[in-house]
C-alpha cells in the first residue's frame, strides 16, 4: 500500500503542487501579518474543511452515513479542555492526548454501531452525540455541568489558524494520498455492496473500525484547537447538532465521495455566509435547510460533479458544432 | 407502591404520546422507506396550531383534533408532492437529507414567527385520584385520548380495505400493484395520515408540556428509540415499544435524575440494536 | 488418487419448522466439477450459504450441526473474508457487484485478497477481464452491464481472489442457451487451469456435460451422488423431479 501512496504523491500536477505550496507559504504569511478578522474566518473555513474531509471518510467514501459527527468535535474540546484544568498538562500535550483519547472513544463504540445498517447507524449516531451532551452535562464535577468550562487564553488567534490550516492540509492530503490504495478501495467495496466485500475477503469489520477511527481523530483535533483559541466550551455549542448539519450540507454539496467536495462545500459556504447571512440567524439557517433540500432532489452528487457534468456537455456540444 | 403505580400511569401516559408520534414515523419508513426527520416537526407545529386554535376556540383543545386533522393532512399530501415524492425508495441517505433540511427549514421559520418562548395550552386543573394517585387531569385525558387514537389506528390498519392496501405496499410494492393497488396514491395518503399522527400527538402534548419550536427535536429521539425498539415499520411494534420507554423514562427519572432520562432512548437504541438488530419485534 | 479438498460432514440446518437441510454428507476431489441439484426447495440454497459463510446483516447462517472441511481447515463457523482467505470463491445467485465501480475496479477488488497494491491489481484485472470476456466493457458501470455480463463480472472477480476452489450458485439462471453454453465453457476453461469447480445449479441439463459427478438434493436430503450418467438413470432421481419437468440429457 506504501508503494501506491507514494505513487498518488507522484501523480500530483503541477497546478496542485504550487497551489500547495502557495497555501503553505500564504499560511505562514498570514501568521506574521494577517488581520484577526481573516485569520478567524480561514481558521472557521479550514476547521470545517477538517470537520467534511473526516465524515467523508466514514460517510462518503464507506457509505456508513454519520449524524452524529459533532459528538468527537465536542469530545475533543472537552478532553483537551479537563486535561488542562484538571491535570494541568501543558496545551500542545493534551491537544494530542484528545486525539489519541477520542480515537479510543471511537474504537470502543464502532463495535456495537458499526454492525448497524445504515439507517440505524445513522440514528444512532445522531443519538450518540445527544447522550455524550447530556452526559457530559450531567458529570458536573469533571466538566462543570452546563454552565461549561473556562480556559485561559492559552495560544495566540494567529498559531490557532497556522494550526487549523496545517490540520485540514493533512486531512485533505491524506485523502488524497489513500484514493486507489488498497484501504480506501476496500471501503468503497463496502459502501457498494458490503455482502460481496465480505465474500472477497475484505475484513469489513476490521476496515469500517478503520475508517470510523481516522473519521473521529481529525474532529477532535480541530475542536482542542478551536478550545485553545476561543477558551470557552459549553455542552450546548460542544455537541450542537447544527456543527452536523453544517458539515453535511458543506460535504453532500461539495461532492460526498471525493477528495476536493470536503474542500469546495466550506469555501463556498463561509464566504457567502459572512457576505450575505451573517446578520439574519435564523432566516440563514431556513435558508440552509431549503438548500439541503434542493441539494438532494437536484444535484445528488454535489456541486462538483454537477459543474463537471455540465463541463463535459458543454464540451460535447462544441466538439458538435465543430 | 403508590410511588410505583404513579410511575407507571405516569410513563404509561408520556408513552402513549410518544406511541402517537412513532406510529407516523414506522409506518412512513415501513410503506415508503423514508426516514423522516422532520417528523418532530409535525408535532411541533401541532401544539402551535392547537395552542392557537384552543385560544379561539374558548379553551377546548380536544377539539382541535378533529377540527385540525384534515388540515395537517392536507399540509403533509403537500409536502409530499412538492418535495417527499422525489426520494421514495431512494437510498436512505437521501431521505434522511432532505427530511433534514425540511425540518431545520421549518424550525427556523418557526422560531421567526413565534420566537424561541416557551408556551403551553391552559386547560383542564386539577387532577383526578385512581387507586391512591394524583393524576393530573390534562395529562389522564392527554393519555386516553392518545391510546385511543393510536388502537384506532392499528385497527384501522389490520381490518379495513384501505388498512390492508396500505400493508400490502409495505411488504410489496409490485405485488401490490399488480393487486391492483395504486402505491403513488397510498404513499400520499400514507404520508398524509402520518403527518396527522405526529400532529395529534403534538396536539395532546401541548396540553402537558411547556412547548417551543425546538420541541421537535427533543421528542424526534424518542420517537427514533420506539421505531427501533419495535422494529421500523411495524406499527404495533412501535405502540408496544413507546409505552415501555415511557415507563423506563420516568423509573430512571425517579432512581437518578430526571436530566440523566433523557439518555434513555439512546442507551435503547443501542441496547436493542445489539441483541436484535431488526428491532425487537421484527422489521416489516 | 487426488486431495479431498472439500469436505461436508452431516450439515443440517432448520429454519423454524422447515428442516433445509439434513445429514447432508458429501466431498469434492481436487480438480473434480462437481454439480449439486435438485428441485426447488431442495436445499441447494441453503447448503450453500451453509458451506460460504456469507452472513447477510442481522441473520446467522451457520449449520445446526454438522461440519465442513476446507483443504483440511474446518470453516464451519468462520466468517466470510476469512474463507475467501483460504481459497473459496463464490458466485452468487443474485449477481452482487459493487454497484458504482467499473468492470475493472471491481475485478480489481478481488485481487487485493491476497496483495498490497491496487496499482498491480488494476493490472491484473485487466488481464482477467480477457479471460471472461469482458475487456470492451472494462470501464463500464457495473449498473450498466446485462445480466449475462454481471454474472462474468463475478466470475472474473472470483477468479482474481486466486481460488483454488470455485462456487458458482445458480449462475445459469437467467441465461439464454447460447450463453449457458459460453459460461460453460468458461467453466471448463477455469477448471482446466487447476481451479476445483462446484456448480449449484436447478437446470440438470446445463451441468451434464461439464460434471465429473452429480450430487441430488431432494428436501433437504442427499439422494444421489454418481456421474451423470448414472444420475439420469436414477429411480429416486426421477421420483424427484416427477410432477416438475426433466430436463432432457
Amino acid at each position: 500500500m506504501i508503494k501506491d501512496i507514494l505513487r498518488n504523491l507522484g501523480r500530483l500536477g503541477w497546478p496542485w503542487r504550487i497551489l500547495v505550496v502557495l497555501l503553505v507559504a500564504g499560511t505562514v504569511m498570514f501568521y506574521f501579518t494577517g488581520s484577526p478578522y481573516y485569520q478567524s474566518l480561514f481558521l472557521a473555513i479550514a476547521m470545517y474543511v477538517v470537520l467534511c474531509s473526516s465524515w467523508n471518510i466514514i460517510s462518503g467514501i464507506t457509505g456508513y452515513v454519520s449524524f452524529g459527527h459533532v459528538a468527537f468535535w465536542g469530545l475533543g474540546a472537552y478532553i483537551t479542555a479537563v486535561l488542562i484544568v484538571k491535570l494541568d498538562l501543558p496545551w500542545p500535550l493534551a491537544l494530542l492526548s484528545s486525539g489519541i483519547l477520542t480515537g479510543v472513544f471511537a474504537a470502543l463504540i464502532s463495535y456495537p454501531i458499526l454492525k448497524l445498517s445504515e439507517v440505524y447507524f445513522a440514528i444512532s449516531m445522531l443519538a450518540l452525540a445527544e447522550t455524550v451532551k447530556i452526559l457530559v452535562g450531567y458529570l458536573r464535577g469533571l466538566t462543570g455541568g452546563g454552565g461549561g468550562i473556562y480556559l485561559r487564553p492559552l495560544i495566540r488567534p494567529n498559531l490557532a489558524f497556522a494550526l487549523m490550516t496545517a490540520l485540514a492540509m493533512i486531512a485533505v492530503l491524506l485523502t488524497y494520498v489513500l484514493q486507489d490504495t488498497k484501504f480506501f478501495k476496500s471501503l468503497m467495496a463496502i459502501k457498494n455492496n458490503e455482502l460481496a466485500a465480505g465474500s472477497l475477503g475484505i475484513d469489513t469489520t476490521r476496515r469500517k473500525t478503520q475508517a470510523f477511527i481516522l473519521s473521529a481523530v481529525f474532529p477532535a483535533l480541530a475542536g482542542g484547537i478551536y478550545i485553545l483559541n476561543v477558551a470557552f466550551i459549553d455542552p450546548k455549542t460542544a455537541f450542537d447538532i447544527g456543527i452536523t448539519l453544517n458539515t453535511i450540507m458543506m460535504t453532500v454539496f461539495g461532492g460526498l465521495g471525493t477528495v476536493i467536495g470536503p474542500v469546495i462545500g466550506p469555501v463556498v459556504f463561509m464566504l457567502l455566509s459572512e457576505t450575505l447571512w451573517a446578520r439574519f440567524p435564523f432566516v440563514h439557517k431556513a435558508i440552509l435547510g431549503a438548500i439541503i433540500v434542493a441539494l438532494v432532489i437536484f444535484l445528488p452528487r454535489g456541486i462538483l460533479s454537477a459543474v463537471m457534468r455540465g463541463i463535459e456537455r458543454l464540451r460535447m456540444r462544441l466538439g458538435r458544432a465543430a | 407502591m403508590g410511588d410505583f403505580l404513579s410511575i407507571l400511569i405516569s410513563g404509561l401516559i408520556m408513552g402513549s404520546i410518544y406511541a402517537l408520534l412513532a406510529g407516523g414515523l414506522t409506518l412512513i419508513w415501513g410503506v415508503m422507506r423514508i426516514v423522516n426527520l422532520a417528523h418532530g416537526e409535525f408535532l411541533m407545529l401541532g401544539c402551535f396550531a392547537t395552542y392557537y386554535l384552543s385560544g379561539a376556540l374558548g379553551g377546548i383543545p380536544l377539539l382541535a383534533i378533529p377540527l385540525l386533522a384534515p388540515v395537517f393532512f392536507l399540509f403533509g399530501a403537500v409536502l409530499y408532492l412538492l418535495v417527499v415524492r422525489k426520494i421514495v425508495n431512494a437510498p436512505e441517505l437521501m431521505s434522511m437529507l432532505l427530511t433534514f433540511g425540511v425540518s431545520i427549514f421549518i424550525i427556523n421559520i418557526s422560531v421567526l414567527v413565534w420566537s424561541g418562548e416557551m408556551r403551553i395550552v391552559e386547560y383542564l386543573t386539577g387532577s383526578y385520584q385512581i387507586g391512591g394517585v394524583l393524576i393530573s387531569k390534562p395529562r389522564l385525558v392527554a393519555g386516553t385520548v392518545a391510546v385511543s387514537i393510536s388502537l384506532g389506528m392499528y385497527l384501522f390498519l389490520q381490518k379495513t380495505r384501505l388498512g390492508t392496501a396500505i400493508r400490502a405496499v409495505s411488504y410489496d410494492r409490485e405485488i401490490a400493484e399488480q393487486c391492483g393497488i395504486n402505491a403513488n396514491l397510498i404513499y400520499l395518503l400514507v404520508f398524509g395520515i402520518g403527518t396527522v399522527l405526529g400532529a395529534s400527538a403534538g396536539s395532546l402534548a401541548s396540553t402537558i408540556f411547556a412547548f417551543n419550536p425546538l420541541v421537535g427535536k427533543h421528542f424526534i429521539l424518542k420517537a427514533f428509540a420506539v421505531t427501533v425498539l419495535g422494529g421500523m415499520g411495524n406499527f404495533l411494534g412501535a405502540l408496544i415499544g413507546a409505552l415501555i420507554i415511557g415507563v423506563v423514562e420516568q423509573v430512571f427519572a425517579y432512581v437518578l435524575d430526571a436530566q440523566i432520562s433523557a439518555a434513555v432512548a439512546f442507551v435503547v437504541i443501542i441496547a436493542t440494536l445489539l441483541v436484535r438488530p431488526r428491532g425487537i419485534m421484527g422489521e416489516r | 488418487m487426488s486431495e479431498t479438498i472439500l469436505q461436508v460432514e452431516d450439515l443440517s440446518k432448520r429454519f423454524g419448522g422447515v428442516v433445509a437441510n439434513q445429514n447432508i454428507t458429501f466431498s469434492v476431489a481436487e480438480g473434480e466439477i462437481v454439480s449439486i441439484i435438485g428441485p426447488n426447495g431442495a436445499g441447494k440454497s441453503t447448503l450453500f450459504k451453509m458451506i460460504c459463510g456469507v452472513r447477510p446483516k442481522g441473520s446467522t447462517r451457520k449449520p445446526d450441526n454438522g461440519r465442513v472441511r476446507f483443504r483440511g481447515h474446518d470453516i464451519t463457523a468462520l466468517p466470510a473474508h476469512r474463507i475467501c482467505h483460504l481459497g473459496l470463491a463464490l458466485v452468487f445467485q443474485e449477481t452482487e457487484p459493487l454497484r458504482a465501480m467499473t468492470a475493472i475496479e471491481n475485478v480489481a477488488v478481488g485481487y487485493l485478497v491476497r496483495h498490497e497494491s491496487y496499482h498491480e491489481a488494476l493490472q491484473r484485472a485487466e488481464g482477467i477481464l480477457e479471460r471472461v470476456g469482458l475487456a470492451d466493457r472494462r470501464d463500464s458501470t457495473a449498473s450498466d452491464l446485462t445480466l449475462a455480463e454481471l454474472k462474468r463480472l463475478e466470475i472474473g472477480r472470483a477468479l482474481a481472489t486466486e481460488p483454488t476452489l470455485l462456487m458458482l450458485d445458480e449462475t445459469m439462471a437467467g441465461l439464454t442457451l447460447s450463453e449457458v453454453q459460453e459460461a460453460l465453457g468458461l467453466v471448463r476453461r477455469i477448471n482446466g487451469e487447476g481451479i476445483t469447480i462446484i456448480l449449484i445449479e436447478h437446470v440438470l441439463e446445463a451441468v451434464m456435460a461439464v460434471s465429473k459427478r452429480v450430487i441430488v438434493l431432494d428436501q433437504g436430503r442427499k439422494i444421489a451422488d454418481e456421474s451423470p450418467e448414472a444420475v439420469v438413470k436414477d429411480p429416486a432421481v426421477v421420483k424427484a423431479y416427477l410432477g416438475g419437468e426433466i430436463e432432457n440429457a
